[in-house]
C-alpha cells in the first residue's frame, strides 16, 4: 500500500434559484463527459434529460453513464448520497452538487472544506430576464440575493431573452451585489466544462505541452493559456498575482514550485475570486517547475500580460527592483 | 353475537359535550357499545363487568398529533438529554443537567461496549438546557474515552458534540475551515459540529446506520410503546418516508400484532420523493392509502416550509429575530413548491400538513391553500398548519375563512419559552406564541403535539403547558393565551383527532367509536391546573384491549 494521502476530490456547487438553468448546465456537463469520472449529485433525476443510450445502469438512486460519469440522487439526503458515491470501487475524480433552487450554496460548499475534498468553486446561475425581480420578491428575495452573494462565478443565463440595455443593467446590478465574483454571460446554459471545472485532469497538468499563444475552446469566446516558470516562485508574490487576476479570468489550475516548500509540488487552484495553494506530492526525481493553465475570456487573456506577471513571481526576482 | 365487557370507573370523562360524564362503558368488538350509568348498560343484553378501573378516572384515549417514529429507534443508543423520558421498556431517564452527569452516564455505557474500536453514540442533548453547557467540549468527552470516537447527537438533529478521537477519525484539525466546525478563541476545536456539512464526515464514517432509524418494525413498536407509556392510544408519525412501499409493508406487519399498543397514523413526507411530479406522487399516495387498517392509518401528506425558531432557521416576518432584524431563516421548500404540492393534494382530496414555525412560513402556506382553493374544490379539507408557533390574529382569521386547522406546539412554552423571550423573539412575540386562546376566540380548530423526539411524547404535559404557560424558569409567558383544563383535554383528544381527520372514530367516548381510553389515577378536571402533568397514567385501552402502564 502506498503511503501517499489520496488527492482531495474537487467539490463544485452549482446553485441558483429555481428555473435559472442549473439542470441545463448539469446536462451539458454530463453530455460533454470530457473523459472525467464526474459524480453529479442532483435533487431530481426526472428533470435531467439524459440520452437513454448513454445510461449504462440505473438503480433508482444512481445512474451510471457510458462516459464514466455517475449521477446520484439527493433524495435520501447528503450523507447517503456522498457515502454511496465515495464508497464506489472507483471513487469519482470530482463531485458536482446541484443545489436545490432555494438552498444556500455556501452552506453546501462547506462540505467541500471537509477532509478529503477541496472546494472547487461555487457557480451560481442567474436568469438574465428574471433575476432582478426575483431578488425583490417577498418570500424569496433574500434567498436569491444570498445565493448570488456566495458565488465565485455567476453565470448569467438566457441573455438572448433581454436587450442589451437590460443586460447591462443586470450586469451592473450584479457587480454591485457581488463585487468580486466573475460574471459570465451565456445562453441555453452553455458553459464549456473547462470553464466550469477547470482545464485538465489534475494528473495531466504535471507536464503540459507548452503551447505558443492561446488555445480557443470550442470555438467560443473562451481561451486557455499555459504559464510556466523554471525558477521557484515566491508565495506572497504568487498570492498577489492570483488575487489581482483580471475579472474575465475564470479558472486557473496547475502545479507550482514554491521556494518556501521546495521538496514537494503545490497545487494551485483559482475559481473566480477563490484561489488556494495546497501542498501536493513530493518532487522526488522530477525536476521542479511551475505550470499553470489559465482559462478566461479570449480577448482578456490576449490583452493581459499574464506570462510576464507570472515570471515576476519568481523567488529570484529582486522584489524592490521589480516593483 | 360477541361478548360485551362493561368497564366501570369512578368517573368517565367522555369528551362528548352533550353527555360529558358517566361511570360505565360497554365495549363490544373493540368499539363503544354504550356509555352512561350501570343502569343504562342493561338494555344491551348480557355483559361481563370489569372493575379493574373502578377506582380510577377514564377519559378518551389521548392522541399525539405529530411525532416521529425515529424515537423508537434512538433508544439503541444511550439517552443523555436534559428532559425526563421513559424508554420503550418503561425505564425512567432523569434529566442530566450537568456535563459531569453526561460524562458519567457515557462512561458507564462505554464500559459495556465490547468492541474496542466501536464508536459510542448517544442522543438527545441540548447544551442550552445544561447548567454548564459551555463545558460540553471534546476535552470533557475525552474523559469518556480517549481512544474510542464518542458522538452525541443534538436533540434537534442539527448538531453533534464529539471527542478528539472522533475529530481525528474524520480528519478535523485546527486547519479545518468548515464553518460549522466550532473553534474556541485560541483556534482549538471545541468538538461542536453544527449543521449538515460539518456533521457529514461523522455521519458517513462513524454512524452510517443513523439514516435508517425509525424504519424497522422494532422501531415502530418502540415508538408506540413510548407513546403508550404516557397514556396515548393514537400517535401520528408526521412525515417520514411512507412512500416507500417496503416501509408500508413493515408498518402493516408491525401493527397487525394485537399487542401493538397504539394506533399509528402515517403521514407521508413529500421530501425525498424521487423524480415524480406532485400529481403523480399524490396519485401514488392515494393508492398507498387504500392499504390502511384500523391500526395503521395511511392518511395525509406533509410539506415543509421552514426550519425552526430555536435554530434561527424559521422564516419570520419583519422584525425577524430579536436584535437581528437583518437575519431570516431558510425555506425547506420554496413557496412555489409548497403551492404546487398543496394544489396537487387539494385536487386529489388529500389533506396537507405544512411544517411552518415562523409567521412568514405560515403566510406562505396560507397563500398556498388560498390558491389551491381557487383552483379546485375539496370540501372539509382541514389543511393543517403544523407547529404554528407564531400565528397572528390576521393569520388565524384567514385560516378560519379558508377552513384550515392548526397543530399547536405548546411544549415550546416550557422548554424554550425563556429562550424565545430573552434571545430569539423578544417579550411581545414570545408571549403570543402557540396561541391557543386566540385560536379559540377566532374559531380555528386545533390539536396538540410534541414533535418527538424534539420533546417527549406526553399529551397531558402538552395540555399542562397550554393551561399554565410556565417556562423552565417559572415565569408565566403570555397569561392571556392560557386555556382552561377542559379545553386543553379536548385539544389532546378530539382536537388532535379532528386535525388527523379521525374524529369520527377516536377522540371521545361515544357509541360507535373505537374503545380507546386513557385511565388516570386522579381526576384531571379536579386537580389544581398546575398539577395536571402529574396525574398518574394507569393504563390505556385500545380497541377494548387493556395495556397496563
Amino acid at each position: 500500500m502506498g503511503l501517499e494521502v489520496p488527492r482531495p476530490i474537487p467539490f463544485t456547487v452549482v446553485g441558483g434559484y429555481l428555473g435559472s438553468g442549473k439542470t441545463t448546465l448539469i446536462n451539458g456537463l454530463l453530455a460533454a463527459g470530457s473523459g472525467r469520472r464526474i459524480a453529479v449529485l442532483v435533487n431530481d433525476f426526472g428533470a435531467l434529460n439524459i440520452d437513454a443510450q448513454l445510461i449504462e445502469r440505473s438503480d433508482g438512486e444512481t445512474l451510471e453513464l457510458a462516459n464514466g460519469c455517475i449521477c446520484c440522487s439527493l433524495a435520501g439526503g447528503f450523507a447517503a448520497a456522498l457515502g454511496s458515491v465515495l464508497g464506489r470501487p472507483v471513487p469519482p475524480e470530482r463531485i458536482v452538487v446541484e443545489a436545490s433552487g432555494i438552498a444556500d450554496p455556501w452552506r453546501i460548499a462547506q462540505i467541500g472544506l471537509t477532509p478529503g475534498f477541496i472546494l472547487d468553486g461555487i457557480v451560481v446561475m442567474a436568469d438574465a430576464e428574471t433575476v432582478r425581480s426575483r431578488a425583490g420578491e417577498r418570500y424569496v428575495g433574500d434567498v436569491v440575493r444570498g445565493q448570488l452573494s456566495a458565488a465565485d462565478i455567476v453565470v448569467i443565463n438566457r441573455t438572448d431573452f433581454v436587450d442589451a440595455e437590460e443586460r447591462d443593467r443586470t450586469v451592473a446590478w450584479l457587480r454591485e451585489l457581488v463585487p468580486d465574483a466573475r460574471l459570465l454571460e451565456t445562453t441555453f446554459g452553455a458553459v464549456p466544462p473547462e470553464v466550469l471545472l477547470g482545464a485538465d485532469r489534475p494528473q495531466t497538468v504535471d507536464r503540459p505541452e507548452a503551447p505558443s499563444g492561446h488555445d480557443h475552446l470550442h470555438e467560443s469566446a473562451f481561451a486557455s493559456t499555459v504559464l510556466s516558470a523554471d525558477e521557484p516562485l515566491d508565495r506572497a508574490a504568487l498570492g498577489a498575482f492570483l488575487a489581482g487576476m483580471p475579472p474575465e479570468i475564470y479558472r486557473a489550475k496547475g502545479l507550482v514550485d514554491l521556494a518556501d516548500d521546495a521538496e514537494r509540488r503545490t497545487d494551485l487552484q483559482l475559481v473566480g475570486r477563490r484561489w488556494s495553494l495546497t501542498p501536493g506530492a513530493p518532487w522526488r526525481d522530477d525536476s521542479p517547475a511551475s505550470h499553470v493553465v489559465v482559462i478566461g475570456a479570449a480577448a482578456s487573456l490576449a490583452a493581459a500580460d499574464l506570462s510576464h506577471q507570472f515570471a515576476l513571481c519568481s523567488a529570484n526576482v529582486d522584489r524592490e527592483v521589480a516593483r | 353475537m360477541s361478548s360485551t365487557v362493561v368497564f366501570e370507573a369512578r368517573k368517565v370523562i367522555t369528551g362528548d359535550p352533550m353527555k360529558p360524564l358517566a361511570t360505565h362503558i360497554a365495549v363490544q368488538e373493540g368499539r363503544v357499545l354504550a356509555v352512561g350509568t350501570a343502569e343504562e348498560m342493561t338494555g344491551w343484553g348480557d355483559f361481563a363487568i370489569d372493575r379493574t378501573f373502578a377506582g380510577d378516572v377514564i377519559m378518551a384515549g389521548l392522541v399525539e398529533g405529530h411525532a416521529h417514529a425515529a424515537e423508537g429507534g434512538l433508544w439503541r443508543w444511550p439517552y443523555v438529554g436534559q428532559v425526563a423520558r421513559k424508554d420503550p421498556d418503561g425505564g425512567d431517564h432523569a434529566p442530566l443537567l450537568k456535563v459531569a452527569d453526561v460524562v458519567g452516564l457515557l462512561h458507564v455505557a462505554e464500559q459495556e461496549l465490547r468492541d474496542a474500536a466501536a464508536p459510542l453514540v448517544a442522543w438527545g442533548i441540548d447544551p442550552l438546557l445544561l447548567d454548564d453547557g459551555d463545558g460540553l467540549t471534546a476535552d470533557s468527552l475525552d474523559r469518556v474515552s480517549a481512544t474510542r470516537p464518542v458522538v452525541i447527537l443534538h436533540d434537534s438533529g442539527h448538531a453533534l458534540y464529539v471527542n478528539h478521537a472522533a475529530l481525528t477519525a474524520v480528519g478535523y484539525d485546527e486547519t479545518t475551515a468548515v464553518e460549522g466546525v466550532l473553534k474556541d478563541a485560541a483556534g482549538k476545536l471545541t468538538g461542536g459540529l453544527l449543521e449538515f456539512a460539518a456533521m457529514m464526515p461523522v455521519a458517513i464514517k462513524i454512524m452510517p446506520e443513523f439514516a435508517a432509524v425509525g424504519r424497522s418494525a422494532a422501531d415502530l413498536r418502540g415508538f408506540a410503546e413510548v407513546a403508550h407509556l404516557r397514556g396515548v392510544t393514537t400517535v401520528a408519525d408526521m412525515g417520514t418516508s411512507w412512500w416507500d412501499v417496503k416501509l408500508a409493508d413493515v408498518g402493516l406487519d408491525a401493527t397487525a400484532d394485537p399487542a401493538f399498543p397504539a394506533r399509528l397514523v402515517a403521514v407521508g413526507s413529500v421530501v425525498g420523493v424521487p423524480g415524480m411530479d406532485p400529481d403523480a406522487a399524490v396519485a401514488q399516495w392515494c393508492e398507498t392509502r387504500k392499504r390502511s387498517t384500523d391500526k395503521l392509518f395511511l392518511t395525509a401528506l406533509k410539506i415543509f416550509a421552514d426550519g425552526s425558531i430555536q435554530q434561527r432557521t424559521g422564516r419570520l416576518n419583519w422584525p425577524h429575530y430579536y436584535g437581528m432584524t437583518d437575519h431570516n431563516g431558510i425555506w425547506n421548500q420554496s413557496p412555489d413548491d409548497l403551492a404546487r404540492w398543496t394544489l396537487a393534494c387539494h385536487k386529489a382530496g388529500v389533506q396537507v400538513n405544512c411544517h411552518a414555525n415562523g409567521d412568514e412560513a405560515s403566510d406562505a402556506f396560507i397563500d398556498a391553500v388560498s390558491a389551491a382553493m381557487a383552483g379546485a374544490t375539496f370540501p372539509d379539507h382541514r389543511h393543517t398548519m403544523q407547529h404554528a408557533q407564531m400565528l397572528t390574529e390576521a393569520q388565524l382569521l384567514k385560516m378560519r375563512a379558508l377552513g384550515m386547522a392548526a397543530n399547536i406546539f405548546s411544549n415550546h412554552i416550557y422548554y424554550w419559552g425563556d429562550l424565545h423571550r430573552d434571545v430569539l423573539l423578544g417579550p411581545e412575540r414570545a408571549s403570543r406564541m402557540d396561541p391557543c386562546a386566540s385560536a379559540d376566540r377566532i374559531g380555528v380548530p386545533y390539536g396538540f403535539h410534541c414533535d418527538d423526539p424534539v420533546s417527549p411524547i406526553d399529551p397531558l404535559f402538552t395540555a399542562w403547558c397550554a393551561v399554565n404557560r410556565l417556562t423552565r424558569s417559572g415565569r408565566v409567558l403570555g397569561a392571556d393565551e392560557r386555556i382552561p383544563v377542559a379545553r386543553a383535554l379536548h385539544a389532546a383528544t378530539l382536537g388532535a383527532a379532528y386535525i388527523l381527520k379521525l374524529d369520527h372514530l377516536i377522540g371521545s367516548i361515544q357509541a360507535g367509536k373505537f374503545a380507546d381510553f386513557t385511565v388516570l389515577g386522579e381526576d384531571p378536571l379536579s386537580v389544581a391546573p398546575v398539577d395536571l402533568k402529574d396525574v398518574p397514567r394507569v393504563a390505556t385501552v385500545v380497541g377494548g384491549r387493556v395495556f397496563s402502564i
